[in-house]
């Protein structure tokens, strides 16, 4: 299928969608309200930045409604790239706060690229995949998604090399990193030449759809961010789920996840990591440490029954048990103060909006849009489901934020560029 | 186009997206539903129990005072030291300052401050004149609360008595057999709390005395048992004996005056000494008391009529001949003696004809009737029943020996109650510790009255038995040396062999020395019983014990206002005992019955004097004064250096004393804020200043909650 010849000749069919506009808004809205409460005892008032956050998202959003999205498929190569050389800066010269580099500061505000790499990293999919002439129908092989002989993964394989045991940040390189650096650079130099000689010359064919999932989980693990790079494997993990990836494959790929994960308890994981997923395993154990901030968070859920001990009034928020009451353990505020339910109306709220992202992409006019749709609604539903799952118990702790509830001007923004994507692509859909 | 059929099977699988949407929300709701609904009554308990803060406030605990007032253990607040190592800049120089100031270890502190925590302690109920140098040193990040810390004036007096606390529980003695009253009951103060555990705000502390411990006031008098413990420590060292019990008791209430026990320890710093020196022997440790229990055996055979006073037994010149074994006398050649002089002769074979003409079930009724075989009753911890077998069960010759006092084991305080039936005219009266308890220093709850437990000897019998013991102290009696001059003195000696557990039978060289008596004979005011263990000077009881009874009994008759009727011509105590069978008829001149009932002067009614306690310390400062039953209160600390009332002057009962000290307000910011208190100062250890008692209770309140704030902080922040 053609992209250029899509992208110029369509005019819009439907209208703008204000039904997911109100509703993305309307959540924001209620998350703002109850930062209020969760952000009490900052400094300055985070519930009305979290508001301006939010209108300027939601402006957004109508202003990528109104762009044809088939633009972002042309550029939506170039923006992955940019995000990637966001994440090294960010590795550079990014803001430490609480033990990780996350930050770049721009002056009125800090700007968090992994935020945004979620959304480019949907886009590059969107884009690997409905560049697919055609694809298996019995499903992809492991071999057609890594796709071995491609230059770039084993340039990628060597950069992930470097970055991932190089404990120091990349300001402080040394020698060593340039001689690895060299060696890439031959090996992509004696890649070209390969594929040169074999005749493979189309940029997506060169392509592995694992790298943009792998280069920027790698960048953001070095933050450490573990929380994001696991949203962000999730939801390009879903979006290759949904291409259909053959049951032989899904086997192997279970086990070889199965295997990293046991390598990653000895390799990658931080003491408190495991810690946590220690106290999530054995739950009450280790209240005043690993499992600390699950209990607590159970305690005030709990303790908000049905109807919830009312706005302002949560003493586990009063009092600072909960951590990260702002951003990562925001639901559990709401679940003290508003009860059961205040709980099932806004996850009844979620997946409003998640039922009406499956719909737009359901309605979409090609492979793109559909991709765009099924990569928001990983977004939405996984930081969703993680989120409340560690609120909840039911899932270890793991730092992530809940979508147009956590406080993080990037993190809302991000939601409602992907909001407004998927206006754009409800705007254009299918006759 | 094959791209048509595509998106066709996409939508199908967008369906399959949504139902896992629709399914995964479900899931988490019902969750959510579990824990707000079902688990939620318990995650609420929780979450309550997280924020509200109940703090039980340990009690002051009550003090314990002797019969007159005065203080044997009281409780005083006392500052403890914790450090908040992150607001302290330095803690090498902080850890040398603070071991300097606290005479502890500097390396040890260094490694406390060292280690990553928000709280510790440094030192616990310290020393006011440690605290103000540590207030001095103005350290950041060093904090004081105040706990409350057991404190012994009296020191080494009655310490196996008293026995002491730690922790705020009874650990022995008289502390741990009255923990419950002595304790009070804790006070709940309630407060929130933030998860770094700081308290938000605390109401309501309940005010007054409430819960406050209570006051144990003892028969003991303490100035019996300062001269009882001297006289003992002396005899035992004198004598080279292993150790010694001295028991003085009131026969006419039965009220334990004194009761001493060597090696001494001292209950501020119990863990100095080793747990084998808190035991109360006097009550807890049995041993053969030998000729003393002749009295006894005499009191048997006239109660049971079998014998007359002006019987004449035959000592078969010391010999005599039971089954398989002889008994011999100490000196031979005793042939026939009028009964009343046995005892003066302390004749074995004597003793041992009249117990087998009593027989066995006669002896052992009296025997038991006075004491002997059962627990005293009186309160204190570890009370030993010792050993009276049942009359089937002896065998032939125990019965004999019995009669002189072998073959049976008595303890210190039984034998003495059983000698206080003969003086108290045959009544056996049970022996009492503790005369009341109170609340505050004279709000009586409870009072233990003396308990009659029935008449165990006719009073003709005790009367005829006091005369017969009088005699052992007179010229000629086996117990000169515990005459007392001015006064007829009751008494017997006691020499007994011990019993050698390694080898069986008696042992040849180790005895147990002992004299028993009361004074004045005609009134009796005093019993005393004096046990020597293992003299290594001389075995007899009647020298190695006598002079120590004798001694106890003057100044003890004294202190309690028993003067002479007439004035004493012989020489002191010592030197008399020392004359041996010499001064005749020195018993004559008090032949009158009763003459000193008249002059005997309660010290507790009639004109008192304030006695000069300047230049004392205040210790010895409040022992005299708190024995004069007045309520005293120390302004600073070190030495006294002023008094009101002035020396001399006369005191009413119940009444109050003033004490300036060396160092007055050692802490003028502290006593600044609160006015009319000298914090710090020794006087406020003592326990006896009660005002703004109320205020000093908000106070802890206050300060417990903070204490627990930090430590609170110290595990919760280990979550972030």
């Amino acid at each position: 299928m053609d992209a250029a010849v899509n992208a110029g000749g369509q005019r819009a069919r439907g209208g703008i969608n204000w039904l997911l506009w109100l509703t993305a808004a309307f959540t924001g809205g209620l998350g703002a309200w109850n930062l209020m409460s969760a952000a009490r005892g900052f400094e300055g008032d985070l519930a009305m930045l979290q508001t301006i956050y939010l209108a300027f998202g939601l402006l957004v959003a109508l202003g990528i409604a109104l762009i044809d999205y088939h633009i972002f498929e042309r550029i939506a190569y170039p923006l992955f790239f940019l995000s990637l050389l966001s994440l090294l800066a960010v590795l550079a010269v990014g803001r430490v706060a609480s033990g990780s580099r996350r930050w770049i500061p721009l002056g009125l505000f800090n700007f968090q690229p992994s935020e945004m790499a979620k959304i480019a990293v949907i886009l590059a999919l969107a884009k690997y995949f409905s560049d697919e002439s055609d694809p298996p129908a019995a499903g992809y092989r492991l071999w057609d998604l890594i796709k071995p002989a491609t230059p770039f993964y084993p340039l990628g394989a060597l950069g992930a090399l470097i970055l991932f045991w190089e404990k120091a940040p990349l300001a402080e390189a040394g020698h060593w990193r340039f001689l690895m650096l060299a060696a890439c650079m031959i090996w992509a130099a004696l890649s070209v030449l390969y594929v040169y000689r074999v005749g493979r010359t189309s940029l997506h064919d060169m392509l592995s759809p694992v790298i943009p999932i792998v280069l920027p989980a790698i960048l953001i693990i070095r933050q450490p961010d573990l929380g994001t790079s696991l949203a962000l494997a999730a939801v390009a993990g879903t979006i290759i789920l949904f291409m259909k990836v053959r049951f032989r494959s899904l086997l192997i790929a279970a086990a070889v996840l199965v295997a990293a994960s046991v390598a990653s308890w000895y390799l990658v994981l931080e003491p408190y990591q495991k810690g946590r997923i220690e106290a999530f395993l054995s739950p009450g154990t280790d209240t005043m440490g690993s499992g600390y901030h699950a209990y607590q968070s159970i305690i005030a859920v709990g303790s908000g029954r049905l109807h919830g001990k009312g706005f302002m009034e949560s003493t586990q928020t009063k009092y600072q048990f909960l951590p990260e009451q702002h951003t990562d353990f925001v639901f559990s505020v709401w679940a003290e103060e508003r009860g059961f339910i205040g709980c099932a109306l806004v996850l009844g709220l979620f997946l409003f909006l998640l039922v009406q992202i499956v719909n737009i992409a359901s309605g979409a006019r090609d492979r793109f849009g559909v991709l765009i749709g099924v990569g928001m609604a990983g977004m939405v539903f996984w930081h969703l489901f993680i989120n409340v799952g560690m609120v909840i118990g039911v899932l270890p702790v793991v730092g992530i934020t809940l979508p147009l509830w956590s406080y993080g001007g990037s993190s809302v923004v991000a939601i409602l560029v992907g909001v407004g994507l998927l206006m754009s692509v409800s705007r254009h859909k299918r006759a | 186009m094959p791209d048509r059929k595509q998106m066709s099977w996409m939508r199908v699988r967008l369906y399959a997206v949504c139902v896992l949407l629709i399914v995964a929300t479900a899931f988490l709701i019902w969750r959510i539903w579990n824990l707000q609904i079902a688990q939620s009554e318990w995650l609420g308990s929780l979450a309550k129990e997280q924020y509200l803060e109940q703090i039980t406030l340990e009690p002051m605990r009550g003090a314990i005072l002797d019969r007159n007032g005065a203080p044997m253990a009281v409780s005083v607040m006392a500052d403890s030291v914790f450090v908040m190592p992150d607001e302290l800049h330095d803690p090498a120089a902080a850890s040398r300052a603070l071991a300097r100031a606290l005479s502890v270890d500097a390396r040890r502190i260094e490694r406390k401050l060292r280690e990553r925590k928000h709280f510790t302690w440094i030192k616990r109920r310290i020393l006011p004149s440690e605290a103000s140098r540590v207030r001095a040193l103005d350290l950041p990040g060093v904090h004081f609360t105040r706990e409350s810390r057991r404190y012994y004036p009296a020191r080494e007096l009655a310490a196996s008595l008293i026995g002491f606390a730690g922790d705020g529980r009874g650990l022995e003695g008289l502390e741990l057999v009255f923990d419950s009253r002595l304790r009070g009951s804790t006070v709940l103060a309630r407060g929130l709390r933030d998860a770094r555990g700081n308290v938000l705000f605390s109401e309501g502390v309940a005010g007054g005395d409430e819960g406050e411990g209570l006051s144990v006031v003892l028969t003991v008098d303490l100035t019996l048992q300062e001269i009882a413990e001297r006289e003992l420590a002396r005899a035992v060292s004198e004598s080279q004996a292993r150790s010694g019990l001295v028991v003085v008791l009131e026969p006419s209430s039965g009220d334990v005056l004194a009761l001493a026990n060597t090696p001494p320890f001292n209950p501020n710093v119990f863990w100095r000494y080793p747990s084998s020196s808190y035991r109360n022997r006097s009550v807890t440790d049995c041993f053969e008391p030998g000729s003393t229990m002749k009295v006894f055996t005499l009191a048997a055979a006239l109660e049971h009529g079998i014998v007359k006073p002006d019987d004449v037994v035959d000592c078969q010149s010391g010999e005599l001949e039971v089954g398989r074994h002889t008994i011999h006398d100490a000196h031979r050649g005793l042939k026939s003696i009028p009964l009343r002089e046995v005892l003066v002769h302390s004749s074995n074979v004597g003793s041992a004809k009249i117990g087998m003409t009593l027989g066995a079930q006669h002896l052992w009724r009296t025997l038991h009737d006075f004491g002997f075989g059962r627990k005293p009753g009186s309160g204190l911890p570890g009370e030993a029943r010792c050993m009276l077998r049942e009359p089937g069960r002896w065998a032939d010759v125990e019965l004999a020996t019995i009669s002189f006092g072998q073959g049976i084991s008595v303890s210190a305080l039984q034998m003495t109650a059983a000698l206080g039936a003969v003086a108290n005219g045959g009544v056996w009266m049970q022996p009492r510790i503790v005369r009341e308890i109170r609340r505050g220093r004279d709000r009586i709850l409870q009072r233990f009255d003396p308990q009659p437990a029935g008449r165990v000897l006719n009073e003709r019998w005790a009367r005829e038995l006091t005369e017969m013991m009088v005699g052992v102290t007179e010229a000629g009696g086996t117990g000169i040396r515990g005459a007392v001059p001015g006064f007829r003195v009751a008494g017997k000696t006691g020499t007994a062999q011990k019993a050698d557990l390694i080898a069986g039978g008696y042992s040849k060289e180790k005895r147990v020395a002992s004299f028993m008596g009361f004074a004045p004979a005609e009134q009796p005011r005093i019993v005393v019983v004096v046990v020597v263990d293992e003299p290594g000077t001389s075995p007899y009881g009647g020298v190695v014990a006598a002079p120590a009874f004798a001694r106890i009994v003057e100044a003890s008759l004294k202190v309690l206002g028993v003067f002479p009727a007439h004035p004493v011509v012989a020489g002191p105590a010592d030197e008399s005992a020392t004359a041996a069978v010499e001064e005749p008829g020195r018993g004559e001149a008090f032949d009158e019955v009763g003459v000193s009932e008249q002059v005997a002067a309660p010290r507790t009614q009639g004109e008192r004097c304030m006695p000069d306690v300047r230049g004392l310390s205040v210790r010895q400062a409040l022992l005299r004064l708190g024995r004069l039953g007045l309520d005293v209160s120390v302004r600073g600390s070190g030495r006294v250096l002023a008094q009101q009332p002035a020396p001399g002057a006369r005191i009413d009962l119940a009444g109050h004393a003033v004490l300036v000290l060396e160092r007055e307000s050692v802490r003028p910011a502290d006593s600044a804020s609160r006015p009319g208190r000298s914090e710090g100062s020794t006087g406020s250890e003592t326990g006896m200043e009660r005002a703004g008692l109320d205020r000093e209770k908000a106070r802890r309140a206050r300060s417990e909650l903070a204490a627990r704030a930090q430590l609170r902080a110290e595990g919760g922040s280990r979550g972030h």
